[in-house]
């Protein structure tokens, strides 16, 4: 297996999210989120990746393309490239609902794979107790993984943090997807960090705010849907 | 049409991925048969109704209640199309009749659904208590049993244990059989040995109390409106839904006929009720006894449990929706909004309401209170009154919000079904508030008969207030009523369908609309469309040369057909070009047989052709170039420049497709778009025919285009705002 030489190459936003939801402590990864809110928040964090990168744009809860220049990531130009592909197929443009709802049928998996493929993750072989194969995967270092939450964290309790809009990004999706709540900083000082989110998620770029808002509408109607 | 629009339309990717998990018309169906239970109502509900009503015209009821459904139907099932949040009846009343009445219609849901779901703790323990005697000889008090049920629910809820589907059907399919098996017994073993006909003799339901059989019928239907949950999630939205919930009254409105005539056939019209007074729940099973082996008996009484158990768990299931929906909106504490971090589930909705419950049965245990005729029949005609309420106020609803949708379904659907269901719903209420009395047992002047309509006039009152309160004192929180988990995004999901994408600067983005809908010749399936790639170059040029052909100006321009044909698409090639790179907009509809090339001319002349126009021109044109250079400076000449506006440089259908309507369809589209954002409008009618329709379409005549040498003459047209 080779590896990609110069600078570790970036943990994306959809990566981050991944990293966040997963409790590393116990040495394999446990899922600090329900399955529609880890799809749904990973499904989303795929679409900020490429508003972030300028590709795409949501207008009027569509998702509009910007840019057609390739992605540098293959994740992102598969995602990228299904949003070109609608273009020409499609009446019009998709809703970001039907584009998550779309995305999370897959982002996991991806999202898990990317991270394997950048060496932030790794497999581990394993099997179930009554046969048959069980790979669990488990963070290269546990630095490195806990880092988004670590980043989320200064992000909110440090007023005068850089407000990135990457990291803010990021910080309104964990909002979006419920994740907040499960970590182990939040409920002493939830009342603050609440009204600090409110305006930060107001502040975002309207793409990317819609994007947290969707995400977090769609989050709740699988809650109230069909199981 | 349909094939039209279908033509150009290669399959998607999502669309499949999408369609893919979404549900047919017998799953649908399945849901909704299994949320009304028919051997709760067949085995516990008849029964109960014969004996506390002591009306013999239950069978009757039962039909009549199934047509007031079916009529219901039509309407809720057509707004159901139009709105989100759609499986909360209270949803309905927001849209159609306002926040506020939208508010105290989800006090009366949620006080309703408790109501029937607590109630059924009631039979439940007495069927479980009644099983474990026969099987086990064995003496459970029935709070035992309807305690042991209680915890089962509230766990399942909690963690929201996925029951596999198979599992379900199978159960179901079993439950009907068990049903329609005694009902056969029954009919073929008639008391005296003639079959009678007494109870679906409909004089026998107009008597004194017959108010109250009506509730008993209502009460066995009320899951059947929860259909509409499904409707984004169904194959085609349009029509799963609505055929599922038909199927499923149709099917649930036999069954229940069929089994309370059934039940008076065998004990004899005579004795039905008095049968049913003394043996309660096992009535159904007793008299099967004696012609079905022991077996058959025991596995009724098990499917009876489990048939009970998914009623208690869709009944639970729908009030943990509601206060999830409520937290979310912020109606009622945030905290209700809160999912289960490891299964998703409205955890916060579900533990208040089992908190409830176990509230109700500590009570009603300690109180010594007849299981099945105070909790069961009386929990659940509260339930079913409730729930006539809100179907009363939703059938309104649903007229009210058509009232501003004309252009959407049939006049059927949008008016007349709404407000008949309205009326019937409405005689209905008052003769089940008339005879309240009987269900509770008391004689017709006993203040206590008033005591459960008052409950519900006190908890909508609340709800008003509650929503006045809001209005004046949240008013972020009022907008937002109805919204459910979208809430956060502040609209409906559903709004989006059909709406116009008005792009402001961003380039290549298309745009496209269902603006074809107003417009009564062109058939919904067709849509409009803005282009933005150059892929369709050639299509576009194509359509407007065929459609161009005959027109004046081209038969100036060059008259000989045979070589106007072989310029023409080359020529209107540089047209659609310099538009799809970026300088104008094309709509097209979506079958590709009208195009219409838009520019937009903020400061004078718009940018209708390409820098390098003229020498493009001549290579195309040769001999023709003059006549094509004098008719495009006159028309430039001619070009208004005082004020902002949109130029309408080409429209042009296919001549197989002309006298359709889909050119004005087209025009219309564009222009209700503009007139939004109020944008004047400006085009050149080639010919009179045009002159007309342009004319219909709000365009006055502000000059015409004269061409030198014999050229044609063309009507300068304005459309203001």
């Amino acid at each position: 297996m080779s590896r990609r030489l110069g600078p570790p190459p970036p943990v994306r936003l959809a990566d981050q999210l991944f990293l966040a939801a997963h409790d590393h402590d116990s040495g394999h990864l446990q899922a600090r989120l329900h399955k529609a809110g880890l799809e749904l928040g990973l499904a989303g964090a795929l679409l900020a990746e490429l508003v972030l990168e300028r590709r795409i744009d949501v207008q009027h809860g569509r998702i509009v393309l910007v840019s057609r220049a390739p992605m540098d990531d293959i994740l992102g130009q598969t995602v990228l490239g299904d949003i070109i592909t609608e273009l020409h197929v499609a009446r019009q443009p998709h809703t970001v609902r039907v584009w998550l709802v779309y995305l999370r049928h897959s982002a996991v998996v991806q999202v898990r794979n990317r991270l394997c493929f950048s060496g932030i993750l790794q497999e581990v072989p394993g099997r179930r107790w009554w046969g048959g194969a069980a790979n669990t995967y488990r963070a290269a270092d546990i630095n490195q993984a806990l880092g988004p939450e670590a980043a989320v964290y200064s992000l909110l309790v440090h007023e005068h943090a850089t407000n990135t809009v990457p990291a803010m990004a990021f910080a309104a999706l964990a909002d979006a997807s419920g994740l907040l709540p499960r970590l182990a900083w939040w409920r002493e000082q939830r009342v603050p960090l609440r009204r600090r989110l409110a305006r930060l998620r107001a502040e975002l770029p309207p793409a990317l705010r819609e994007l947290a808002d969707q995400t977090e509408a769609a989050i709740g109607d699988a809650v109230v849907g069909r199981p | 049409m349909a094939d039209l629009a279908q033509l150009s339309n290669p399959p998607s990717k999502v669309s499949y991925v999408l369609a893919a998990n979404r549900l047919g018309v017998a799953s649908v169906v399945f849901f909704i048969v299994a949320a009304a239970a028919p051997l709760t109502t067949a085995a516990g509900g008849v029964i109960a109704g014969y004996a506390v009503t002591g009306v013999l015209g239950l069978p009757v009821a039962y039909a009549v209640v199934a047509l007031i459904f079916a009529v219901f139907a039509v309407g809720y099932v057509a707004m159901s199309r139009h709105i989100t949040n759609a499986g909360a009846l209270y949803t309905y009343v927001v849209h159609g009749l306002g926040r506020i009445p939208g508010v105290g219609a989800s006090f009366v849901a949620l006080l309703a659904y408790n109501a029937m779901q607590i109630g059924l703790y009631g039979i439940f323990g007495t069927a479980l208590s009644n099983l474990i005697a026969t099987m086990f000889a064995a003496a459970v008090p029935w709070w035992v049993c309807a305690l042991a049920g209680w915890a089962v629910i509230g766990v399942v809820g909690v963690l929201r244990v996925d029951v596999n589907g198979r599992v379900l059907a199978a159960l179901l399919i079993a439950e009907c059989l068990v049903v329609v098996g005694y009902d056969l017994v029954f009919v073929t073993h008639p008391a005296g040995g003639e079959l009678t006909f007494d109870t679906i003799d409909p004089a026998n339901l107009v008597t004194v109390g017959w108010g109250a059989t009506l509730a008993v019928a209502i009460a066995g239907f009320v899951g059947l409106e929860g259909g509409a949950v499904f409707a984004e999630e169904t194959k085609d939205p349009r029509r799963t839904v609505a055929r599922a919930t038909y199927i499923g009254i149709a099917f649930i409105g036999v069954i229940y006929t069929l089994s309370s005539w059934a039940l008076s056939v065998i004990t004899g019209p005579g004795n039905v009720v008095a049968a049913a007074r003394q043996q309660g729940t096992m009535l159904l099973f007793n008299l099967g006894a004696g012609y079905v082996g022991r077996l058959v008996t025991d596995l009724g009484q098990i499917l009876f449990i489990t048939s009970l158990f998914a009623a208690l768990l869709s009944f639970h299931n729908t009030v943990a929706r509601y206060l999830f929906s409520l937290g979310r909106e912020q109606v009622l504490p945030r905290g209700l909004g809160s999912t289960h971090h490891r299964t998703g589930s409205p955890y916060a909705g579900s533990l208040t309401q089992s908190a409830l419950a176990l509230l109700v049965l500590i009570i009603a245990a300690t109180g010594g209170a007849d299981p099945v005729v105070q909790l069961f029949f009386i929990g659940t005609n509260i339930g079913a009154f409730g729930v006539l309420v809100l179907m009363t106020a939703t059938s309104f609803a649903v007229i009210a919000y058509f009232q501003r949708r004309t252009d959407v379904e049939s006049e059927w659907r949008r008016t007349l079904a709404p407000a008949l269901a309205g009326v019937l719903l409405l005689v209905a209420l008052a003769v089940v508030l008339a005879n309240f009395h009987a269900l509770l047992g008391v004689p017709p002047d006993d203040p206590r008969g008033w005591v459960v309509p008052a409950h519900f006039a006190a908890v909508a009152v609340a709800g008003l207030l509650w929503g006045w309160f809001l209005r004046i004192q949240r008013p972020a929180v009022y907008r937002t009523i109805g919204l459910g988990a979208n809430r956060v995004t502040g609209r409906a999901i559903s709004e989006l369908d059909g709406q116009t994408v008005v792009i402001a600067a961003a380039p290549s983005i298309v745009d496209g609309t269902g603006g074809a809908r107003t417009m009564a010749p062109v058939r919904t399936e067709l849509t409009f469309q803005r282009l933005h790639t150059k892929g369709e170059v050639d299509t576009v040029a194509g359509v407007l040369a065929e459609a161009l052909h005959p027109d004046e100006p081209g038969e100036w321009l060059i008259p000989d057909p045979y070589v106007r044909a072989q310029v023409y698409p080359a020529f209107f090639r540089i047209h659609a070009l310099h538009a799809l790179r970026g300088a104008g907009e094309v709509y097209v509809s979506s079958d590709r047989s009208a195009v219409a090339i838009w520019y937009p001319a903020p400061y004078g002349v718009p940018d209708a052709g390409p820098a390098d126009y003229d020498a493009q021109l001549a290579a195309i044109t040769g001999p023709y170039l003059p006549r094509f250079l004098a008719l495009d400076s006159a028309i430039q000449a001619a070009h208004p420049i005082d004020k902002a506006h949109h130029y309408l440089s080409f429209l042009g259908v296919r001549p197989s497709h002309q006298g359709r309507g889909i050119g004005s369809a087209l025009l219309t589209h564009r222009l209700s778009d503009l007139h939004r954002r109020g944008i004047p409008t400006y085009l050149e009618a080639t010919n009179r025919r045009n002159l007309a329709l342009f004319l219909h379409h709000g365009f006055t005549v502000i000059g015409t285009v004269r061409v030198p040498d014999g050229g044609p003459t063309m009507y300068r047209m304005w459309r203001g705002i």
